[in-house]
């Protein structure tokens, strides 16, 4: 039950308080991107859930097996690096015999794999030192995460080109503005100081 | 630039200054601003990420046009995250504790980076290494300008110094610091570079990021655009001009992932 509870707060404080997306900018430029799409949003949601939680276990696992004891942090991370790259690999051929996935699928797969949100999260859990049930915690709110934020930012994607907009802040520079006000007020959730 | 002038040989002066101004990749096409949002938060820290990114698309790029075109596009997406984490991890061992404490887990991020990614994906793989060098330098180029200029204005606001160095008179403002801030400098930036390429630059088509699939979803839930449709010169006209405003009426960009 403890265990339970801990996963639950963990990926709730991921989401929601230190929103990894908004809050803390991993991945971000990936999620802005494939929030033009919303309609593939399931399939990239899963995916990112996919690759976060088995990096995390991965990571965990080498962890635990003493594969990253006594190496420097630069060699930590290049195991992790390698972990996610098997793991990808792993799952693009599941994906190609098994699934017989299309082209586009398997596109966007690299996208869900390699994005700087999926390989913070065995980062995050190696430095925070959590437990093999936060770090599903961790894996699980990540994936959460990018949920919300596809969700926020392409609610008002349509507005960006309004004609009350000033013309050269149309599109892009307006996207930039709004992704900062979400990404403030989430940090306002998680008790930054902002104005001292 | 595009794909299908791949073949074509660039000047160097026109590769880089289209690269890194006119179709930027952060700016312009939303690539890559993880790093510049989070930790580009001082001068320093952003020279550190401009030097270490451009290392890595370099050597990406390079090797991805002399010997990854035959490989399997899967394994090649690999390769390109395995190479581009040598230099990254690489620098972690020559930087000081404080810098690298700063960066947090940006730094080995990098190895990751969309624009490491898409640039070998969509260019590198399909060109010469020529090209591919330029392509790669004017990445590069890009990248640390608006890294720089984001460091610089973020050091300032956020803590009235420059590379540490006090400016007592300026009122400080912490909260640039966070990714909030990050994200306004480069939505302000985005809109400077807008205005000098729609001012000084007519002919080239202004490369953004690209709503049309939003816009398809705003045109469908229009039901004064299905009657213009079907009636050819019997337009109907919107229903209300909360609609009219949401509706573009002109979009001016192309696919982001087919340049």
């Amino acid at each position: 039950m403890n265990a339970f509870v801990s996963m639950l707060v963990t990926a709730l404080y991921a989401m929601l308080v230190q929103n990894l997306v908004l809050s803390s900018a991993y991945g971000v430029s990936e999620t802005i991107r494939i929030a033009r799409t919303p309609k593939h949003i399931l399939m990239y949601a899963l995916s990112v859930l996919f690759y976060c939680f088995s990096t995390s276990c991965g990571c965990i696992a080498a962890d635990r097996a003493g594969l990253t004891d006594n190496v420097s942090l630069p060699v930590h991370i290049a195991i992790y690096t390698f972990i996610l790259c098997v793991i990808y690999l792993v799952s693009s051929l599941f994906c190609i015999l098994v699934l017989k996935a299309d082209k586009k699928y398997m596109n966007s797969l690299g996208i869900c794999a390699f994005n700087a949100l999926v390989l913070s999260v065995p980062i995050i859990n190696f430095k925070a030192n959590h437990t093999f049930f936060e770090a599903v915690g961790t894996a699980v709110g990540a994936a959460g995460a990018f949920v919300l934020s596809v969700l926020l930012i392409n609610g008002a994607m349509r507005f960006l080109q309004s004609r009350d907009i000033p013309k050269v802040f149309k599109g892009t520079p307006a996207l930039f503005i709004y992704v900062s006000l979400l990404s403030l007020t989430l940090s306002c959730l998680s008790g930054e100081a902002l104005f001292v | 630039m595009k794909n299908k002038n791949n073949s074509q040989k660039l000047s160097f002066s026109l590769a880089v200054f289209k690269g890194s101004f006119i179709h930027n990749p952060a700016l312009t096409q939303v690539l890559g601003v993880c790093p510049i949002v989070a930790a580009a938060t001082t001068l320093k820290n952003a020279a550190v990420l401009s030097v270490v990114f451009s290392a890595a698309v370099v050597l990406c790029e390079l090797l991805s046009s002399l010997a990854l075109k035959k490989v399997a596009r899967n394994i090649r997406v690999c390769l390109y995250c395995l190479i581009a984490s040598v230099p990254t991890l690489f620098s972690m061992s020559l930087i000081d504790g404080k810098t690298l404490s700063s960066l947090g887990a940006f730094l080995p991020l990098i190895s990751v980076n969309a624009i490491i990614v898409v640039r070998c994906e969509k260019f590198a793989v399909r060109t010469s290494v020529r090209n591919s060098l330029f392509d790669s330098l004017a990445c590069s180029i890009g990248f640390s300008a608006v890294a720089l200029i984001t460091g610089f204005l973020r050091e300032l606001i956020a803590s009235g110094s420059v590379l540490s160095l006090k400016i007592s008179a300026l009122p400080v403002f912490p909260a640039v610091a966070l990714p909030f801030g990050g994200l306004v400098v480069l939505g302000f930036l985005a809109a400077a570079q807008k205005a000098v390429v729609m001012n000084r630059f007519e002919s080239e088509p202004y490369e953004t990021f690209n709503f049309s699939k939003v816009f398809q979803k705003a045109v469908l839930h229009d039901p004064g655009l299905g009657a213009r449709k079907g009636k050819k010169g019997n337009a109907a006209k919107p229903q209300s001009s909360a609609q009219e405003k949401i509706r573009p009426r002109h979009f001016s960009g192309g696919e982001t992932e087919g340049r």
